[in-house]
This record gives C-alpha cells, structure tokens and sequence, in this order.
C-alpha cells in the first residue's frame, strides 16, 4: 500500500475531537496508510494553549489531540518557517483591497501551513477553516463575499495572488467532512449495523456544528448521497 | 467608514436614548468599521457597542436600581466622546477602562452565565470578522479569543450559507478520494 501523507490544520483538528470523531484518522492510517502532519503552530494551537489556560474548557480535546500526536497518528514536522511564513504573509494579506488599503485577512496560523505545504512540496490540505480554502480554490468568489459584507468596491492584486498561490496550484484541499463521508463509505460506522447511515449523516451534522465550513445545501446533499 | 470620534459620538448618543435598537445600529457600523480598518480603539469599541445594546435590550437591567449605573455609563460614553474628539488617547484609553468597569459592575449584580457579556461580544465580534471574510486564526488573534471557542460559535450560525462556492460536492470527493484512498478506491 502506497503511504500517503496528508497536512492537517488546527480548524480540522478541532472540529473532529469535538465531534467525538478524531479516531477516523486512525482509521485512515490503519486502512489506507495516510500519515498525518502538522505544523508546530497547529500543535501550539490546538494543544499547547488549550491546556495552558486556566480555563478548562478545550482541555479534554487538547488531551486527546496530544495523544494521537503521542501514539504517532499525527506527527509534528519542526521546522523553522518564520521567513517563509512572513513572506507568505505579506503576499495573502496584500491581495485584496477596499478603498485602497489592503484587507489583512491572513494570520501566521494558516500561512504557517501553507508554506510548510510549499516547503515539503506536499499536495494533500486538511482545512475546515473557510477563508484561506476559498482564497486558494476560488479567489473570485471571496472578493464577492467580501464586496457583499464590507459594501464596498474589493480590487485584487492578481500579481500577488499569483504569488501567492504559486507552489500551492496543485494543492487539494479536504474538509472533515468529505473525510468522513469516505469513511462511512469505507465501514468507519459499520459497528453501528442498521444505523449506519444515520450515524454516518449525524457525524456530518456535527462536524457542520463544530466549525466545519460546510453549508445546510451541501450537508443535505450528503444526505441524499447517503440514504 | 467611521472614524473613532464619530463611532463614540454614536455610542454615547444611542446610550443616552436609552434606545436598544439605536445602539445595535451603531454596533453594526462600527463593527464594518472594525473590519475594515482594523485598531484596537475601533474594535474596542464594537465589543462595547455591542454589550452596551444588550444592556439595553434586557428589562432586568431598566429597573429603578440600575439609574445610577445607567447615569455613570452615560458620564464615561461622554468623556470617551470628548476625549477622541480631542485627540486625548490617554484619556480615551482611562475611560474604556473605566466602561469596562461599569459594565462588570452592572453584570455583578445580576451574574447568570460563565461567559461574561464582555466575553460574549468579544466572541460575537470575531465570528462577524471570520464572517465578513478574515481567517480564523486571524479573527481569533485579532480579538483575543481561543480558535475553538469561535468554531463553535460559528458552526452554530448560518455564516457558511452565505458565501456562494462553486465547487461540486462531487469534485471534493473525488479530491478527498485521491487525498485519502488513492489507488485502493
């Protein structure tokens, strides 16, 4: 079986403990041989922080992330990618422009991912945060949307969108919820015999509910696909 | 876009009418405004603005009790209007101290949630910038709250609806097949 390697972001990471469903990437890497990464500044974000605040609301979800990362279900790739990620910055953060300044709508988190992406040369994104995934899939369509909030003319630089996007042209990006939907395809929920499907649509109920940037329009048609 | 003298103008004039949907209105402009042209001042004062119309939209915080309080805040929102109007950023910087205070204190007597209603816009403020198009951790960076906390506020909301995209749920799958499955699918 070819080993497949899969970066994963902080958004993505959230969404499946808090539905309860982090162990699908178990089941990837058992069955299909995906190898998850992460960038230090997911593991900061989605472990370090949550169990350093006093607050002990994420801490359950931090714990369980961190032992996946301890049984190597999801590897930490230590790298130092400030200047990489500075420059990515300073591109994502000058291609949209309302009244002439530019809209900064990008932060070190996301960046951080994508120039690791660049830097390993690797194709495979986890995301369920909207913003960057839709700059990288359809730029057009965020300038509409942001034309639509901020009421006012957007322009882009497509110089530094091109620039920006160069090296990342041949990135797939998935959300958790088609992870899991080619996991019920695959028999993730086959222990829950004649609510299999059921389950299968309420896990992408959840992960809707957990910050998965998925529409009612889509999950519905996960429905349908399902039934 | 407003800038910081007009958007406290607006705060202490929609408080002082005692006029819930006055207030939310200007929490709506200064929030694009927040957006736009992101400061700290101008977010502090979409956060306010959007505590200050849920003061207001709550008759539990009307009663005869809540005069004096009411009189104190309409005392800070003029000063803070006074003061950005003169350029005095350390008196502006006092006074929202001072508004922070005053809406603890309102909030003190009549405590009912974990999340104080500071916190509350705090959190309401970065789903309106994630919404409006600014990335996660860049909403949560900018307003100081936990990625987590925002995912689940905005997984709540209908905020995923509204941004049209136009890639088939078939071609994701299809994505996630090759990501994921490979040569076995």
């Amino acid at each position: 079986m070819k080993e497949k390697h899969v970066l994963a972001d902080a958004s993505t990471l959230i969404s499946l403990t808090s539905s309860c469903l982090l162990h699908s990437l178990k089941f990837f890497h058992d069955k299909f041989g995906v190898r998850f990464f992460i960038p230090q500044s997911v593991e900061y974000e989605a472990v370090t922080r949550p169990l350093s605040l006093k607050v002990k609301i994420h801490r359950f979800s931090a714990l369980r992330i961190k032992k996946m990362i301890n049984e190597d279900l999801i590897h930490v790739v230590e790298d130092n990618l400030e200047k990489e990620t500075r420059e990515l910055m300073k591109l994502g953060n000058s291609v949209f422009y309302a009244r002439g300044k530019p809209l900064n709508l990008f932060h070190k988190g996301e960046v951080e991912m994508l120039a690791l992406a660049r830097k390993l040369d690797m194709g495979s994104l986890l995301m369920d945060e909207r913003t960057t995934r839709i700059l990288i899939e359809e730029p057009d369509a965020l300038r509409m949307h942001l034309q639509h909030e901020f009421k006012t003319n957007i322009l882009i630089n497509r110089n530094n969108l091109s620039k920006f996007l160069s090296g990342l042209s041949h990135m797939e990006v998935v959300r958790s919820t088609e992870l899991i939907y080619l996991a019920y395809k695959n028999g993730f929920f086959s222990n829950y015999d004649e609510l299999e499907a059921e389950a299968a649509e309420a896990a992408l109920y959840k992960l809707k509910y957990s910050g998965c940037a998925i529409s009612f329009k889509e999950l519905e048609e996960y429905g349908k696909l399902i039934k | 876009m407003l800038d910081l003298p007009t958007a406290s103008r607006m705060m202490r004039d929609a408080y002082k009418s005692r006029k819930q949907r006055k207030m939310r209105k200007a929490n709506d402009k200064i929030m694009i405004s927040s957006a736009s042209g992101f400061s700290k001042p101008i977010y502090k004062l979409a956060v306010y603005s959007y505590v200050l119309s849920k003061i207001l939209s709550k008759p539990r915080f009307m009663g005869r009790k809540y005069v004096e309080k009411h009189k104190e805040m309409d005392r800070i929102l003029s000063e803070l209007a006074s003061a950005s109007s003169a350029g005095d950023n350390k008196t502006f910087r006092s006074r929202l101290k001072d508004l922070d205070f005053s809406i603890h204190n309102v909030e003190a007597s009549d405590s009912r949630f974990i999340l104080s209603m500071i916190d509350k816009g705090k959190l309401k403020t970065a789903a309106i910038l994630y919404a409006q198009g600014f990335s996660l951790s860049a909403a949560a960076e900018m307003t100081g709250i936990d990625q987590q906390e925002l995912m689940d506020y905005a997984g709540k909301t209908r905020m995923f609806d509204r941004l049209e995209e136009r890639t088939p749920l078939s071609k994701r799958i299809k994505k996630a097949q090759k990501m994921l499955i490979g040569d076995a699918a």
